[in-house]
């Protein structure tokens, strides 16, 4: 392990000595172009916007916080700034010395013939050497017909290629094979570790309150770790700095208010965001007494700050609260995430950015019967972080750019505590040890330009992991039965595990509007959920690896081609993925994973692997826009001790995947949206056989997900109709009417094998949809 | 686990409220046929009884084939028995009258088939009776309203070994919880070494009790094979929902040879209450 740092720290340095020697060898002056690139009328930091330099054909993109910052000789240059939905701005400079620029977009006004076609921004990402990315927007997010009204982020990741729902309705997704706790969900850099409202129907992401998202499935940048399949980067506003602002909306389901202004204009600012559904409200509809004693709702609150103390250093302080909350008078169950980052920003130069991070983000849940009620108890389980990031972005020449970096998180983990309420309770206390572990990560990669052509991007991470005392280690024999035990005494080091995880990607541009890519990539993973149900229940059980449970470990080799028609305005892509997952987690035939000390006995080890070819067509711009992708891929795990040790298709294993997005301009005040899902039914488990027990009829199953689900497809549609814009007026409304499942198809969300009540000795298949057509109206409204 | 058993109950309560069932036509491969045990040796002096069957494809919807002729012999250690088919083509097989099983003994099952099931025709099957020392005091009956059904409270005393139960509850003499749903299996971690002092272990419909009734609780110690046997058979016969539960996975077996079902063995205690008009206090009238 040394021997693997001592290597580490070789490479990195060797990597800086080879670049500053290179700076030092160009004998020309090279100057410095840099700054921020925000919205003229809020101020908000853009992320990804252009700079596209017509002499180079080449340019620059805003990192997260806005900033970009390019190395250019002594010249003068014809500069395009723009951002998808802004109007670009052209000049041109003279530069003589180090510049700062910060450039401020105006948004696109509502007149379509005004709207300047840029290609640029497609330019930009062709160059790139930086694959399996997308960025969406929360414009083009609020253009998705969205079920039940509500905007939501997750939602609209799972129409883009190689991302599937695990289940209807669900917030859970898999992306490119993988499960759905190998993707690293962020808000504001702080992890989520449970995304999901109300039965993962909604996301925890309030769409009023975020700027848009990133997700990254195929090369994952150095700079994040410990997931295998993807990262979903979704960032807070910053809040309006220009003046006070608010925008909401009232809806079928829920109803959202955000509050922004400039605390002190163009220096400090504030966001607060607010939500809450009242779902609670349809259950006193039912006829049932039962159902409408219920109480059934979710609220959250998003907050950001942030202070610009001088062009070097900026402030911001962000948070998240979520609960859910499910009661009636003999059950109560609440759960939520909450998260607090707090950043800054500093420019040791107009060359070098970075960025300090304290994060702090936890999920619980809790749930029981009240006191008085038979059988009163109480349960409660949660996973907590405390985390500190530093981030490294060094412009260094005009040709490298390198970014190196350390991240350091304190995981805590409590599995589960249960125990009886009430002085006489029958019930004994059941506690799962806690747990605790050190996850840390050093990185350092270089994004360099070879000649006009070819773009290399090769880093490295060094992932540690260290199980941290007070633990308790069961021993377990070949039947996975528990024979020992050994305790290990607060704050000792029980176990410790490393990884190197090289990544690497290239593009090569072939002439000005295409390239290929390619990218091999290594990923760790040390936590790991304990979760048997595709659809996501709050009942989540982090587990972290530990001298029984090896770090799971991930490689993705891609192959793509890219081009734009700059006529159509059209982007293509074709990618191409094969992954290997080894160490892969699953469980054991009827395990019991809830509420169990010997966990890791239930948990059996082995490798996964998905091959696939995404193929995208997106328009951006124009009064139709949205995409059209199809996903051909499949993915399948082999476990020694489940299904006889043969290989067996994952149940997100879904060949055939087909999504549209559309959005259509009919007039300056209304627009109207349409999306369309195809996908193969998911794998599943059928009985071929059955036997009789006493009066039970008892299943003999097929091979592990043999057979198939129907295939699963949905329209939904939406229509939005603007109020008139009248000159002098702040407020602006907007009605949205939209239709989740348009068509009524009855997808099967589970099949049931059951007794005919009626006749004996009948068995039937019965199966369950969960929703019809399901319309909403929403008022959304800005001032 | 019964905590979960009730959350995964109200979640589908939730789910429920959008969602809608419908009978779907499913093509299903055969399978080949399964010779098929079902019975228990008691510490009950009785003709205790093993029934043979085969296990069918899936939508056979016919009353499962019995096996019959088959020569079944049960070694207690001490000594060896024969069971004998009553009515002979019935596939029931009984021990007999007289015999009752001894906590601790191992029992093997010796069955010969005139013709082989899934191309064998000896079978084997072996259960060690458990000797956990446990005192069935007595039970409760309490009404609980929001749900329109009657909670049975067990009032015993574990052992502080590590135990296993089944219990099956009966009106006047006929079993009522005779499917794997209703009959309640508990392992002791709730209550391991305590006093259960009225923990509710399963419930009886509303109109199951009358006035009058005797409701029996047969208490069994039961060894740990045939509790996973039981609490498998219990979630894979029931309805799955993708929220609870994993995968579906076939449910154990300790018949050797590749059988299905299984041959248990159970230490037993019983104990009665009487529906008087007290129970009825505080139910709401109609």
């Amino acid at each position: 392990m040394r021997h693997a740092i001592k290597l580490f720290l070789l490479l990195f340095f060797t990597g800086f000595g080879v670049i500053i020697y290179a700076e030092n060898e160009s004998a020309k002056p090279y100057l410095n172009l840099s700054g921020y690139i925000s919205d003229a009328s809020t101020g908000e930091m853009l992320i990804g916007a252009t700079i596209y330099i017509t002499e180079l054909s080449a340019g620059g993109a805003t990192n997260v916080y806005g900033y970009y910052s390019i190395r250019l000789d002594v010249g003068k240059y014809q500069l395009t700034y723009s951002y998808m939905g802004y109007e670009s701005q052209k000049f041109q400079i003279s530069l003589k010395s180090d510049t700062t620029l910060n450039i401020k977009l105006m948004p696109q006004g509502l007149n379509l013939s005004e709207v300047v076609v840029t290609g640029e921004s497609f330019t930009e990402q062709i160059s790139r050497a930086q694959m399996g990315v997308s960025r969406l927007d929360i414009k083009n997010i609020r253009q998705i017909p969205a079920f039940m009204g509500e905007v939501d982020i997750i939602k609209a990741l799972q129409l883009l290629p190689g991302v599937q729902a695990t289940s209807e309705g669900g917030s859970g997704f898999s992306v490119r094979g993988g499960s759905p706790d190998q993707n690293l969900i962020l808000l504001d850099e702080a992890l989520v570790y449970n995304p999901s409202h109300l039965l993962g129907f909604f996301s925890v992401f309030n769409n009023d309150a975020v700027k848009g998202v990133d997700l990254y499935k195929g090369d994952i940048p150095a700079e994040y770790g410990g997931r295998l399949s993807s990262v979903v980067d979704v960032r807070m506003n910053d809040g309006n700095s220009q003046r006070l602002s608010g925008q909401g909306g009232i809806g079928t389901i829920s109803s959202r208010l955000t509050l922004e202004g400039p605390i002190q204009k163009d220096k400090s600012s504030f966001m607060l965001a607010g939500r809450r559904t009242y779902a609670d409200l349809f259950l006193a509809l039912s006829p049932d007494e039962d159902i409408r004693n219920n109480t059934l709702y979710f609220y959250d609150f998003n907050g950001k700050a942030n202070y610009t103390f001088n062009d070097r250093n900026r402030f911001f302080i962000s948070g998240y609260f979520g609960k859910d909350v499910f009661k009636n008078e003999s059950f109560a169950l609440g759960w939520g995430n909450q998260t607090f980052t707090l950043r800054w920003n500093h420019l040791f130069s107009s060359k070098i950015f970075s960025n300090f991070s304290l994060i702090y983000s936890r999920f619980n849940y809790e749930l029981g019967i009240p006191e008085g009620e038979a059988n009163a108890f109480n349960w409660n389980s949660q996973m907590k972080d405390y985390s500190l990031k530093s981030d490294f972005t060094w412009f260094a020449s005009a040709n490298n750019t390198l970014k190196f970096g350390f991240q350091s998180t304190f995981h805590n983990f409590s599995p589960g505590t249960a125990e009886g309420r009430g002085e006489d309770t029958p019930l004994n206390k059941i506690e799962v040890a806690k747990a605790y572990a050190l996850e840390s990560g050093l990185y350092v990669s270089n994004e360099q330009k070879i000649g006009s052509r070819l773009t290399l991007k090769y880093g490295l991470r060094l992932s540690l992991f260290n199980n941290i005392g007070k633990g308790t280690v069961y021993e377990f024999d070949t039947n996975y039965d528990k024979v020992d035990s050994v305790v290990y005494p607060s704050g000792e080091i029980f176990q410790n595990f490393m990884n190197l995880e090289p990544r690497f990607s290239m593009a090569y541009k072939l002439d000005e509007f295409s390239s290929v890519k390619a990218a091999y990539t290594r990923n760790a993973q040390y936590v790991h959920l304990a979760q048997n149900s595709t659809a996501g229940t709050p009942l989540d059980i982090w587990f972290p690896s530990s001298p029984n449970v090896k770090p799971q470990l991930g490689d993705q080799f891609s192959l793509g081609y890219f081009r734009y028609f700059p006529k159509e305005k059209l982007e293509t892509s074709v990618e191409g993925f094969y992954k290997l997952n080894h160490n892969a987690i699953d469980f054991k035939d009827h395990a019991e994973l809830l509420l169990n000390e010997f966990l890791e006995g239930e948990l059996r080890f082995g490798e996964a692997w998905s091959y696939g070819l995404e193929f995208l067509v997106r328009l951006n711009e124009g009064r139709l826009n949205g995409w059209v992708s199809y996903t051909w891929s499949r993915t399948f795990r082999r476990i020694p001790e489940i299904n006889k040790g043969d290989p067996y298709p994952a149940s997100y294993d879904r060949p055939h995947d087909i999504s549209i997005v559309a959005n259509y301009q009919l007039s300056k005040r209304i627009s109207l949206g349409a999306n369309w899902v195809y996908s193969t039914g998911s794998a599943v488990t059928f009985p071929t056989g059955r036997f009789t027990i006493g009066n039970s009829i008892a299943p003999v199953y097929s091979d592990r997900n043999a057979y198939r689900l129907p295939d699963y497809h949905r329209l939904d549609l939406s229509v939005t109709l603007k109020n008139k814009v009248k000159p002098n007026r702040k407020w602006t409304g907007e009605w949205n009417l939209s239709v989740y499942n348009a068509y009524y198809r009855k997808n099967p969300w589970v099949i049931n094998f059951i007794a005919d009540s009626e006749q004996s000795n009948v068995t039937k298949a019965e199966m369950t949809y969960l929703f019809g057509i399901v319309p909403a109206i929403t008022y959304n409204f800005k001032f | 686990m019964k905590k979960i058993k009730l959350i995964y109950s109200l979640f589908v309560a939730i789910v429920m409220l959008s969602s809608c069932t419908e009978t779907i036509d499913i093509e299903l491969d055969e399978t080949f046929t399964r010779l098929v045990v079902d019975g228990q040796i008691s510490t009950d002096t009785v003709a205790h009884q093993i029934k043979l069957s085969k296990s069918a494809s899936y939508f056979s919807n016919t009353i499962p084939p019995v096996v019959s002729n088959a020569e079944l012999l049960l070694d207690d250690g001490n000594q060896v028995i024969s069971l004998t088919e009553s009515p002979v083509g019935s596939g029931y097989y009984y021990t007999p009258e007289d015999y009752f099983g001894q906590p601790g003994n191992t029992y093997n099952l010796n069955i010969n088939l005139p013709e082989p099931v899934g191309e064998v025709s000896n079978f084997e099957a072996t259960s060690t009776m458990a000797t956990t020392d446990f005192i069935l005091d007595s039970i409760g009956l309490e009404y609980r309203e929001p749900f329109g059904f009657w909670m049975v409270m067990l009032y015993a005393f574990d052992p502080p070994t590590k135990d296993f139960y089944r219990i099956d509850v009966f009106r006047n003499g006929e079993i009522l919880t005779d499917t794997a749903y209703r009959t309640a299996i508990s392992d002791d971690r709730l209550f391991n070494g305590n006093y259960s002092n009225g923990l509710s272990v399963t419930f009886l419909y509303e109109d199951e009790v009358i006035l009058g009734d005797t409701i029996t609780v047969l208490m069994s110690a039961i060894n740990k094979e045939y509790y996973d046997f039981l609490m498998e058979l219990r979630n894979e016969s029931g309805f799955s929902n993708p929220l609870f539960g994993g995968p579906p996975a076939n449910i154990s077996s300790n018949l050797r040879e590749g059988g299905l079902g299984y041959f248990g063995t159970r230490k037993s205690a019983r104990t009665r209450l009487i529906a008087d008009e007290s129970l009825w206090e505080e139910v709401p009238k109609k």
